[in-house]
């Protein structure tokens, strides 16, 4: 297809960036607090005893939980990286760094300090490796997510290898697809070119979202012509169907049952009186409290459910291998 | 800590969805049978209980969505 394909190993790849770019910028913020200068000023032990510090943190906890624990490079690394900054224009930008060679200040995968943390035991390898002209560390990580990848979708069971497949179909094809199933449930397809504010990202500004072909579809609008239910994207759709190994298809069916179908019901209903020059009758609104009512009590069983779920998280986190 | 038996118990209770749940207690039962859980078991657990959660927001966020509209349509009705 000749363009980026949504997969699920991007999707966790993508995950785990976005983690360690937050999990940088608290490492920043604490050398910050803790040296009260920057990190390229500090010394190899100062590095270490805020790494300490770092390493409590739980944001760094729950990330070593899943991805691996998080360990510094060696005093002889250090060493090496800093007589490379020496000579290759430590002190500019991070972009001029690059631009100017200073990446070997920490290694072509790991030019800045921050990401000592996350490269843990693979940078020392990769380190090595690179002297001897092996593969780089990022190679071997990227191979390494790979394989810890097609390990997970056995795991997954029979639907996964389906579904993975869908998910390398570009984006337009998903968007399509989801759209066809969207409609032939009997719902009104609306493409907002300017989403609500909450859904806006990237250039496009688009409610269809981003690099996982996300497609989910949920919501409820007004249409011009009285009320009634049409469609919205959501974002996480995919990759959350991928996980328990159902179709995205077979979520917005769930939905459609759960949760349109009452409403959907009873506006239809409504319209029809409406067109038939009815008036609204006591049962209407009777039916209307009901609906609010199974609503709110479903949001707060929801919401109930959300602290056991936490809880079940905290404690499988736990669990020693 | 928590045992595997106990987890699953707990995990009986907290209203994930049904495919969720077979996931969770096959990947645990796997487990204490052998004895041990491997690191793959526990990212693919904790996978599955956000992957849940995930979707309980979005359909709570829809819930939500429902119910402004009503809210609207009932505000239009005592009108």
């Amino acid at each position: 297809m000749g363009q980026e394909q949504p997969s699920i190993e991007k999707t966790s790849e993508v995950e785990k960036e976005k983690e360690l770019e937050r999990l940088n910028k608290s490492f920043l913020k604490l050398v910050k607090e803790k040296a009260g200068k920057s990190l390229g000023e500090l010394d190899y032990e100062e590095i270490i005893r805020i790494g300490e510090e770092f390493k409590q943190l739980p944001e760094v906890k729950n990330f070593e939980a899943r991805y691996g624990e998080l360990t510094p490079i060696s005093p002889e690394e250090f060493t090496s990286a800093q007589k490379v900054k020496r000579e290759k224009g430590g002190g500019l930008s991070k972009k001029k760094r690059l631009e100017e060679g200073a990446k070997e200040y920490w290694g072509e995968d790991m030019w800045k300090l921050s990401e000592y943390y996350r490269r843990s035991e693979g940078a020392k390898k990769g380190w090595e490796k690179r002297k001897e002209g092996e593969k780089t560390f990022a190679e071997e990580a990227a191979e390494e997510e790979q394989k810890r990848a097609a390990e997970a979708k056995v795991m997954m069971g029979e639907e996964l290898p389906e579904e993975a497949a869908a998910a390398e179909e570009d984006i337009e094809t998903l968007k399509k697809k989801t759209r066809e199933e969207y409609e032939k449930a009997g719902f009104k397809f609306e493409y907002k070119k300017e989403p609500e504010k909450k859904y806006r990202r990237g250039p496009q500004r688009e409610l269809w979202i981003d690099k996982v072909g996300n497609a989910l579809i949920k919501g409820i609008d007004k249409m011009a012509d009285g009320i009634a239910i049409s469609g919205v994207a959501v974002e996480k759709g995919v990759r959350h169907c991928l996980a328990l190994g159902l179709k995205p298809a077979a979520i917005i069916e769930d939905f459609n049952r759960r949760i349109f179908a009452g409403p959907r019901k009873f506006f239809e209903k409504i319209k029809m009186r409406r067109e038939a020059g009815k008036a609204i009758e006591k049962s209407d609104k009777e039916e209307l409290d009901r609906i609010f009512l199974s609503y709110s009590e479903r949001i707060k069983e929801i919401e109930e459910q959300k602290k056991k779920k936490s809880r079940i998280w905290e404690l499988i986190k736990q669990i020693k291998l | 800590m928590v045992g595997l038996e106990e987890l699953k118990n707990l995990i009986d209770e907290a209203g994930f969805s049904m495919r969720a749940k077979e996931k969770l207690i096959q990947i645990l039962t796997e487990a204490k049978n052998r004895g041990s859980i491997t690191p793959e078991e526990k990212i693919k657990l904790l996978e599955i209980v956000e992957a849940d959660m995930a979707l309980d927001k979005v359909e709570l966020e829809a819930r939500k969505e429902v119910i402004s509209v009503l809210e609207d349509f009932k505000k239009a009705l005592e009108k």
